[in-house]
């Protein structure tokens, strides 16, 4: 029940003084004040019109029990007015007793059936809990009694809408209009009636003149800048606005709707600064801070999202919609373990979503719980077998789990991929305008939302840098530009820039189709933000997946290719794929390194006396097999130390759960050091202290260990059968150190500890290994690039020879 | 959410203080486009203040809006004229007209109405600086860097300042301690490596980009210095990761691409890269002829008088020209020939900010912004005089540019350059390679020459050796650098 339902009229005829008093603050909106009146009238005894002044004060102010003891006390001393029996009934549900507070208004309106006020609170109060006919009857019933009651009549319209009744819903809308011209909700109700029969135009009108009526009103102003969207009047609005907000700077309102209207027509950073100016004006405003959060979110700048989200929660800590956004943000942010608390209150307070329960198998997994994290998917799963969400969120929390197999893994992709073809497009496409010529110079689509410093640019970027420009044209749907610099490097190779919206599928498809892709490179994966989803309705004629959550075969029909080399995919595993191979000549990547990477420091050893391993993967990858395998090698190297860093690290909480993990194992604290998170650089300088670095499995790690090679760490690693298991072996084999590859857990065991006995062996292999890696194929740009131009020629004319045969 | 929102005035936080300080926050962060509603609407809520003003000004100015500001700004300076912040923001809006002088005079009143500002010594450092009064800069600019060492624009203007002065070590030492405090600085770095580059110290430049290199601050322009430093050491493997390093972080830029390309298949390299000639002079410009001055720089002084002994005193009713001053610099040669009848002159250099100081003093009828190489190539034009001062130390072969002369010089030209030249020094078992013992890099970064090998060339060329003498040609710290002067003229028989 809303705040203005505790208002009854005032009571009965003649009321004493003290009460009138009462009253007359409770509605200059001195709701504090009065409840000190009542009370201090009440001390200096009373009668029943104050007893019930001060429960109407008391239940205004939210203190609804002690609302129902002044009113029952009012009636108890004789006050037998309707109101005050109205309001006590009023005051019983908002504590709660909403059955019998019904009950109680029952009764009301069947002892005064010619008063409207009864049957007006019951539907109000069947409408809150959901009742939806129960609340249309009592609202008819109100109406029946007094025709002009214009909350009966927009409480019906609102319901009709609801249920599809537009047109008998507008038309109460319009009848209160009529009735009460100066009520902006009637003139909003109007425009909801014609906006949702798809009459945009007079919808807009309607808003129009319900904005003029309530200026301030935030909702109105939204529901206007719907309308002139539909009617295609944005630009005349935004004009109107503008000229408004020049004029009226204090409205805050303006600047508010101005925002979301450029965030609707595409511009989401100018919206940003209109809202952060809003934000500065009203601080406390949990309207601002809330749009202020979603679109910071909406366009990933996280950290200010967070932020936002925050102090939007602080402001409206019931907002479900804010509770809800603010784990993906956090995990963003990789503070996994704070996003899990927010997800596990949430499912316990409202039930299992998928939604909430893909971001929780995220926290989990990131949080190193794997098996916690695989059984949240497939709880997501159960609740919508035949959706393909679930499915993606298992694909991306099993490749982590120590107990998956490759041909599990296939299946669960190929699960996800089967469902995700379902959403194809009924039409089909044959992309019949495209020239078939193979020799042709190719238009080569990338797409990612990670073309930036992340593995998929890190690892990719100099490739197509390589690529011959007279052969090929990159055209990249990526992330909104900024100068970020491995971005401005893919957008110094691009011709087009295409900044895309993951969420919107059906943009992206139509976008990249309307380019005329030849050949489209997928960079994200079914990950957060990947638009691999969309490759199942087929964007280009071929279709390669390439790095970016390449954790194995995508299961997709559509991905026509699968970008690897002879290490990830040797032929005994070829069958775990769905797509044909494109196997690169060297590695399957190129390492471009930073140009502020630190100099390779001296083996630590030499200066400490013992050895250090080290793992500076995420924590998702760290299992307990892991784990039990790091201790034994902490057992058998006396004096050794392990330093794990990783991002969820820089969190007390989680630190203390991995440092019980690692006793679990008989392995002390003191052996241990985990450090959180820090800059690049700093990260990089960091492996000045680890002598070895111990890969993680069964999920691999990529460009950590082209990291720690290029900082002069060799890396110990164990291949598995997914895709995601072989990444350090690529690398090891490409810089020609496949001798730090096992064969099975009791050799990585041993060439750990054989490696770790032999410090000058070490020391030399490491003063050597930067200059070694940088002449291997792994940073061999010119060389990758012709192996990439070639493969991608490869996909091209193989296409172009399919067209050629079924023409 | 709430149902409704307010609308008037007392839906703003009418805290004015707070708001103020965040629009003052927000452009200082260069954020107009939030400071501009809040602004807005502070104005309606606040009483007109000169922090009002200043902010208003502020705005207008990050907008563009310079007549504007301009027009708010007297305004506020005629109600509140003892406002320092107005005061420097009118020295800013002086110094962006070019009114040197009223900048001064502005940031020298908000010295005066608040003299615990070091923006405002700071401004009028600055500003004295560009009014030639260096020695004043530096006073002023030094009190503003004692008091807060940290800060590397006052750090910049003082070695600025101080180099102007010729205060070479001192302008060294304020950068190097600068770059201590605030070891992420680039500008600091960046500008330490361009001052030695100017004064000839090679290695110490080369030293100040490694350096940066490996605390991980390098940015573009300083890997792509460092790469062609390392290149004009004879160092090509480095030197192409240099440029590669520079790619990636300034992937746009073609230049870098190019070098990264050439690095990538290194040759002789046998001149120093034009555009690296050209960023290492483009800053100094404004200050480069007062520092050639207090260097005693004789080569225009040493041009006069070759052509003169060359051609006697011509006859001051008939030109002798057209004349081509390659690598003109600031227009010196100009200067010293400017009362004798050799004209009319076109100057050729790599360096925009040179040839904008040369541009000044109009004694150039043309003035191009090329290599002078392109110039040579254009057969279109013939010159009777051709100048080189001070520029073929930037040339390791001479042999095409001393062909590329006699093609461009009239049957009676004639041609004076200057060159550094190579004696039997500590330098010589440096690098026997790449000159073949006909020319090499020597530690001041620059080409010098065998005179044997100069001789042959100019020969081999088709020219007539008429002079080549030793001549000082400036002096460093008092002694003399020695070099070579070399006339000739076009051989008949070509």
């Amino acid at each position: 029940m809303s705040d203005a339902s505790v208002l009854a009229p005032p009571p009965a005829p003649q009321p004493p003084a003290d009460a009138t008093a009462i009253m007359a603050l409770l509605r200059a909106g001195e709701t504090g004040a009065a409840v000190a009146t009542a009370a201090s009238a009440r001390a200096d005894g009373d009668g029943a019109g104050v007893r019930a002044a001060h429960g109407v004060a008391l239940l205004a102010s939210g203190r609804d029990a002690e609302a129902v003891a002044a009113l029952s006390d009012a009636v108890a001393h004789g006050d037998g007015s309707r109101v005050t029996a109205l309001n006590l009934a009023l005051a019983i549900g908002r504590t709660g007793d909403v059955q019998r507070a019904e009950a109680l208004i029952g009764d009301l309106a069947e002892r005064f059936p010619d008063w409207d006020e009864p049957p007006l609170r019951l539907a109000e109060s069947l409408r809150g809990r959901g009742c939806q006919r129960g609340a249309e009857t009592a609202y008819q019933a109100a109406i029946a009694t007094n025709p002009g009651r214009v909350e009966a009549l927009l409480g019906l319209a609102g319901l009709l809408m609801a249920r599809g009744s537009f047109t008998a819903g507008r038309d109460l809308a319009r009848r209160c209009c009529v009735i009460e011209p100066r009520r902006a909700e009637a003139w909003d109700a109007l425009g909801v009636g014609f906006l949702l029969a798809g009459d945009a135009p007079h919808a807009e009108a309607a808003f129009a003149r319900a904005q003029d009526l309530a200026p301030g009103d935030l909702k109105i102003a939204i529901r206007r800048i719907e309308a002139a969207c539909r009617a295609g009047t944005a630009p005349a609005e935004l004009a109107r606005l503008e000229v408004a907000a020049s004029a009226d700077p204090l409205n805050v309102t303006l600047l508010a709707a101005r925002a979301a209207l450029l965030e609707r027509t595409g511009c989401p950073e100018e919206a940003i600064e209109l809202l952060e100016a809003a934000r500065a004006l009203w601080p406390d405003s949990a309207d601002m801070a809330r749009m202020l959060a979603l679109v910071l979110m909406n366009t990933g700048h996280v950290h200010r999202a967070e932020a936002a989200l925050r102090r939007a929660r602080q402001l409206a800590p019931d907002d479900l919609v804010l509770r809800r956004n603010h784990p993906p943000a956090l995990l963003r942010l990789q503070r996994h373990r704070e996003a899990r608390d927010i997800l596990q209150a949430l499912l316990a307070e409202h039930g299992e979503t998928a939604g909430d329960l893909g971001n929780l198998s995220m926290a989990l997994t990131a949080l190193g719980l794997q098996a916690q994290g695989v059984a949240a998917a497939r709880r997501a799963i159960a609740l919508d077998p035949g959706a393909h969400f679930g499915w993606r969120i298992l694909c991306s929390a099993l490749p982590y789990d120590e107990t998956v197999t490759g041909t599990e893994l296939s299946a669960a992709y190929r699960a996800c991929g089967t469902r995700a073809t379902r959403e194809r497009d009924p039409s089909s496409i044959t992309f019949d305008t495209i020239d078939a010529d193979p020799e042709r110079r190719i238009r080569v689509g990338l797409l990612s939302m990670d073309l930036r410093s992340h593995p998929s640019g890190w690892l990719t970027v100099a490739g197509f840098e390589m690529l011959d420009k007279a052969a090929f044209e990159i055209i990249c749907f990526a992330q909104p530009e900024s100068a970020e610099v491995v971005q401005r490097r893919f957008r110094a190779v691009a011709s087009e820039w295409h900044v895309m919206n993951p969420s919107d599928r059906d943009d992206v498809v139509r976008r990249v189709r309307e380019a005329s892709i030849d050949v489209l490179v997928e960079l994200g994966g079914y990950g957060d933000r990947g638009m691999l989803i969309t490759c199942a309705r087929r964007l280009a004629p071929v279709q390669i997946k390439w790095v970016g959550a390449q954790n194995h075969t995508t299961g997709l029909d559509e991905m026509d290719w699968f970008i690897t080399d002879q290490w990830e995919t040797p032929p005994e595993l070829e069958h775990l794929y769905t797509e044909r191979l494109l196997r690169l000549p060297d590695g399957y990547v190129c390492y471009s390194p930073p140009t502020y990477a630190p100099d390779v420091a001296p083996l630590p050893a030499s200066r400490t006396g013992h050895m250090t391993f080290g793992c500076f993967n995420n924590l998702a990858k760290i299992t307990p097999r892991a784990l039990a395998t790091w201790s034994r090698i902490l057992r058998r190297v006396p004096g050794s130390r392990l330093i794990v860093k990783a991002h969820a690290l820089s969190d007390a909480e989680t630190r203390d759960e991995v440092h019980g993990r690692f006793t679990e194992f008989g392995i002390h604290a003191d052996s241990i050091e985990l450090r959180g998170g820090s800059i690049h650089r700093t990260l990089l300088a960091e492996y000045g202290d680890i002598d070895i670095a111990l890969d993680p499995f069964p999920y691999s790690g990529g460009l950590t260990t082209c990291e720690a090679l290029w900082m002069g760490v060799p890396t110990v690693t164990l291949p598995g059968e997914t895709f995601s298991s072989r990444h350090s072996t690529s690398h090891m084999s490409n810089v020609g150190l496949s001798d730090w590859v096992a064969r099975d857990l009791a050799e990585y065991e041993a060439i750990a500890v054989a490696r770790a006995a032999d410090p000058r062996a070490l020391s030399i292999l490491r003063a050597g290994l930067r200059s070694r890696v940088r002449a291997s194929p792994l940073c061999d740009a010119p060389r990758f690039g012709s192996g990439l131009g070639a493969a991608l020629r490869l996909a091209w004319r193989d296409w172009c020879h399919r067209r050629g045969a079924a023409a | 959410m709430s149902a409704a929102m307010q609308t008037e005035a007392d839906s703003v936080d009418a805290d004015i203080d707070r708001l103020m300080a965040q629009v003052q926050q927000l452009l200082d962060g260069g954020r107009v486009k939030v400071a501009r509603p809040v602004l807005a609407a502070l104005r309606r809520i606040a009483p007109p203040s000169p922090r009002l003003w200043e902010l208003g000004v502020r705005l207008l100015m990050q907008e563009g809006q310079l007549d504007q500001a301009r027009t708010d700004l007297e305004e506020a300076l005629r109600q509140a004229p003892g406002a320092p912040a107005l005061r420097l923001l009118r020295a800013d809006l002086r110094m962006r007209a070019d009114d040197v002088a009223g900048a001064a005079a502005d940031a020298a009143e908000a010295v005066l109405l608040d003299q615990s500002s070091l923006v405002a010594k700071a401004t009028l450092g600055v500003a004295l600086i560009e009014l030639g009064r260096v020695s004043d800069a530096v006073a002023c600019l030094s009190e503003a860097v004692t008091a807060d060492p940290g800060q590397p624009l006052y750090r910049l203007a003082l070695a600025q300042a101080q180099e102007r002065c010729g205060y070479r070590a001192a302008a060294g030492v304020t950068l190097s301690q600068g770059i201590i405090l605030a070891p992420l600085d680039m500008r600091l770095r960046l500008a330490a490596c361009l001052m030695h580059l100017r004064a000839g110290a090679f290695e110490r430049a080369e030293a100040i980009a490694a350096a940066a290199r490996r605390a991980g601050v390098a940015n573009a322009a300083l890997l792509r210095l460092h790469g062609s430093m390392l290149v004009h050491f004879g160092q090509p493997a480095a030197a192409e990761n240099a440029f590669h390093e520079a790619r990636k972080l300034a992937p746009e830029d073609a230049d870098i691409a190019r070098l990264a390309a050439a690095s990538a298949s290194p040759g002789e390299a046998a001149r120093t890269d034009a555009a690296y000639v050209a960023s290492v002079f483009d800053d100094f410009a404004p200050y480069c002829e007062a520092y050639e001055i207090d260097q005693a720089y004789r080569v225009p002084g040493l041009v006069r008088r070759a052509l003169l002994e060359c051609r006697g005193a011509p006859d001051s009713s008939r030109m002798v020209g057209p004349v081509l001053d390659l690598g003109c610099g600031t227009g010196l040669v100009g200067i010293a020939l400017s009362d004798l009848p050799f004209g009319p002159l076109t100057g050729v250099d790599l360096s925009a900010g040179m040839l904008a100081q040369a541009h000044v003093k109009r004694i150039y009828a043309d003035l191009r912004h090329e290599d002078l190489e392109t110039t040579l190539a254009d057969a279109a034009r013939g010159w009777r005089v051709i100048v080189a001062a001070d520029v073929l130390c930037h040339f390791g072969a001479l042999d095409a540019t001393f062909a590329a002369v006699r093609a461009r010089l009239t049957a009676d030209g004639v041609f004076v350059c200057s060159l550094e030249e190579w004696q039997d020094d500590a330098d010589t078992a440096e690098s026997h390679g790449v000159g073949g013992g006909e020319w090499h890099i020597g530690r001041t970064g620059h080409y010098s020459h065998r005179q044997d090998y100069v001789r042959r060339a100019a020969i081999a060329a088709g020219l007539v050796p008429l002079v080549l003498r030793r001549e000082a040609l400036r002096f460093d710290a008092g002694e003399p650098v020695e070099g070579l002067l070399l006339v000739c003229e076009r051989r008949d028989d070509e």
